[in-house]
This record gives structure tokens, C-alpha cells and sequence, in this order.
């Protein structure tokens, strides 16, 4: 049974290295084009300036910066990726019968949710 | 010209961290705030997103070496995401020159942990958290047989995880050492075993709070994109040279400059 979860996660774990190298190229091909649209302004980053990503979201669509938009994507699904890989862990032990260990990683799963969500209220 | 210095300096991250087996957070942090003068909340989200890109990358390797336990990292991971959302909830409300003054202590304490003779163990007595999930297994040596291994003090490797959560959303780390500490160090694993199942878990912690930065709006796009592609490549580099370079070497130099760094940070977080 051991050997079988080991094939799964090893499978998951080289479909997560394709995912890093794709939503790596989204970011990087992004970033050019933030670098070609717009000039370097580093001293905005000086400053701590909380803006939530709705705000920037809907100021990239008013302006049409392709750029931010693809590099989002990519970090979108960046993070995403350690996501995945909990949920289909927890799917393969569902499909082995270990209902504790799924359960186990259903509460890492919700933690990651949670922390997702305090995003938005804080 | 910021964001070409940034790129440089995160291959280099990345190469060290390959090599030292260390994250890339503990060096992409200062070089940040205290180079390119980045506010050291911006830093840290930058740094937990190349976190979460090397460690999701480097996952199929160290599966398989047949070294990482997988039920045990799940479990313990339970304790870094929650320590994730605490350490989350900390910087709301943290004065940024706390985070400088955590980061130095923080690198003095790597600095030190660098030069810990690490024990390797090989423990008989399994915990009954480990004996009802099913912890103990068994790891391949250079030899090419198996060495079997039990699981001790689950639930205080848990607690640790949770502190090692906590750090790593407030300081942008991957609390490699931490997490490594409490594996072998209370839990009785093998140092190899604890090694990659450390590593394996990095990105989830990682995740739990940059997901959190992200949707705040702590991440850009001009800072993140040179330091994430700049660890991934210098990461594949430091991966390769690793067998022809002389690792203790580096990390004695290395030790040298986490401490003058972490008293810079220090320095800064007085000065704020």
C-alpha cells in the first residue's frame, strides 16, 4: 500500500515541477512587459502601502496592463500548486481506505483555505 | 537597474541555497531591505513565493530518494499551515522594525544551528500517535539496503512545527532549520529522512501565508518576478555544482556573513 501512495505522490510531485516552470514563465513574461510599458519606480516599495488585490485588480483592467495581468496568473497558480498536490494526497488516501490520514490532510486543506480567506478581512 | 541587481542577487540565492541546503528567504530578505531598501513587508511576501516555487519544484527529487515520509509530513504540516495563519495574523499588527530585530535574531540563531553536530538517530520506541498513522518506515542507505526507523514525541514535534509556521509567514523563511530541528532532534528521525520530509513541507507552509500576502496585495509583480525566477535558476544550477564543490568551505564563509547580516538587520530594526 505504501508503494502505491509513493508512485501517486511521485507522480504529484512531477506534475508540481511542470506547474513551477510554466507559472514561472507566466511571471517572467509578465514582468517584461511591465518593464517595457512602464519605467523602474522602486520608491514606491519603500513605503508600506496596504492596497488589496481587488483595487488592483480593477485599476490594471482600467488601464489595460497586459503585463500585471499574465504576471498575476502566474502567480495565481503559483501558489495554487501546493494546494493541489494536499488535495490529491488526501484523494489518494480516500481511494486507499486511510480515512484518517485523509481527514488529516482535509484539515491541512482547510487551513490553507482559511488563510487564504484572511486575505480578504484583514 | 534594481530589478537586474535583484535577479543577480536571487541566482545567488538560489545557488547557495542548493548548496547549503538552505532556503533562499534567509539571503533574497536583506539583500531587499537593506540593499534595495524594499519595506520589509514587501520583502517577505516576495521571499515566501520563491519559497513556494523551489520547494514545489524540488518535491519529485527528494521523493525519490525514498527518503521523505509522507504521512508523517502531513501531519506536521497541520501544525505549519495553523502557525501560517497565526504568524499572518502577527504581521497585521507587528511594528516593521519587530521584523527586523526577529529576522536578525532569527539569522544569529541559523548561524549557530550551521555548526550544530547533528545526531543521527535510530529510534526503537514508537509514539502511539505514530503507531496508529502508521509513521515508522524505513530508508535506503549508501549501501543499498533498508534501515528501519520508529517515530517519538509526535505531539512536540507538532508544537515546533506550529513555531516554525509562525516564524515562516513573519519573516519570509522557509524554517528549514526549525522544522529539521524538531524532526531529528525530538521526533527521533533519521537525519536524512528529516532532511527531505522538511523540505517536502516547505511549500505548503510557505503557501498557507503567501496566499494570504497575495490576496492582500503585498505581492508585486516588479519585485517577485526577478527574486522567483532568479532562485528557480539559481537553485538548478547550485543542484548540479553541488557535487563538485566543497560545501564546508562555502558554509563556513557563509556563517560568517549571516552574522555580520544579522547584526545589520538588527542595527536597522533599532534604527526604525
Amino acid at each position: 500500500m505504501k508503494d502505491s501512495l509513493f508512485s501517486l505522490e511521485l507522480f504529484i510531485a512531477k506534475f508540481l515541477r511542470y506547474g513551477v516552470y510554466t507559472s514561472a514563465f507566466f511571471i517572467a513574461v509578465g514582468w517584461i512587459l511591465i518593464s517595457l510599458k512602464s519605467p523602474e519606480d522602486w520608491s514606491q516599495f519603500q513605503q508600506y502601502h496596504p492596497q488589496p488585490l481587488s483595487d488592483v485588480m480593477l485599476q490594471i483592467w482600467a488601464t489595460q496592463n497586459i503585463g500585471y495581468l499574465v504576471s498575476y496568473a502566474g502567480l495565481t497558480a503559483l501558489i495554487l500548486l501546493p494546494f493541489i498536490r494536499v488535495l490529491m494526497t488526501s484523494a489518494i488516501f480516500i481511494k486507499q481506505k486511510e480515512y484518517l490520514m485523509a481527514a488529516i490532510a482535509g484539515v491541512v486543506l482547510l487551513g490553507l483555505t482559511f488563510s487564504f480567506l484572511m486575505g480578504f478581512e484583514l | 537597474m534594481n530589478d537586474i541587481i535583484l535577479l543577480i542577487s536571487s541566482v545567488g540565492a538560489g545557488f547557495l541555497g542548493a548548496i547549503l541546503g538552505i532556503g533562499g528567504g534567509m539571503i533574497i530578505v536583506p539583500v531587499l531591505t537593506l540593499w534595495l531598501h524594499v519595506d520589509i513587508r514587501y520583502a517577505v511576501a516576495a521571499s515566501l513565493i520563491s519559497i513556494v516555487a523551489t520547494s514545489s519544484s524540488a518535491a519529485a527529487s527528494f521523493l525519490k530518494d525514498h527518503l521523505t515520509n509522507l504521512r508523517v509530513a502531513i501531519l506536521l504540516e497541520v501544525g505549519t499551515v495553523f502557525g501560517a495563519i497565526t504568524g499572518f495574523l502577527i504581521s497585521s499588527f507587528i511594528n516593521a522594525s519587530y521584523l527586523y530585530l526577529l529576522f536578525g535574531i532569527f539569522l544569529l540563531f541559523s548561524a549557530v544551528m550551521m555548526f550544530r553536530k547533528r545526531e543521527d538517530s535510530l529510534s526503537q520506541n514508537d509514539h502511539s500517535w505514530s503507531k496508529r498513522l502508521n509513521f515508522a518506515s524505513s530508508f535506503p542507505t549508501q549501501r543499498g539496503d533498508f534501515v528501519s526507523y520508529k517515530v517519538e514525541n509526535v505531539p512536540l514535534g507538532l508544537g515546533f512545527m506550529y513555531v516554525a509556521g509562525i516564524l515562516s509567514a513573519l519573516l519570509g523563511i522557509g524554517s528549514g532549520i526549525l522544522k529539521v530541528l524538531a524532526m531529528d532532534g525530538a521526533m527521533k528521525l533519521p537525519m536524512k529522512v528529516s532532511s527531505a520530509t522538511s523540505n517536502f513541507m516547505i511549500g505548503v507552509t510557505a503557501t498557507a501565508s503567501a496566499g494570504a500576502y497575495f490576496i492582500r496585495g503585498d505581492i508585486h509583480p516588479q519585485i517577485v518576478a526577478p527574486v522567483a525566477v532568479g532562485i528557480i535558476i539559481g537553485s538548478a544550477i547550485g543542484a548540479r555544482a553541488l557535487v563538485k564543490m566543497n560545501a564546508q568551505v562555502i558554509r563556513k564563509i557563509f556563517v560568517i556573513l549571516l552574522t555580520i547580516v544579522s547584526i545589520e538587520m538588527m542595527i536597522k530594526g533599532f534604527s526604525l
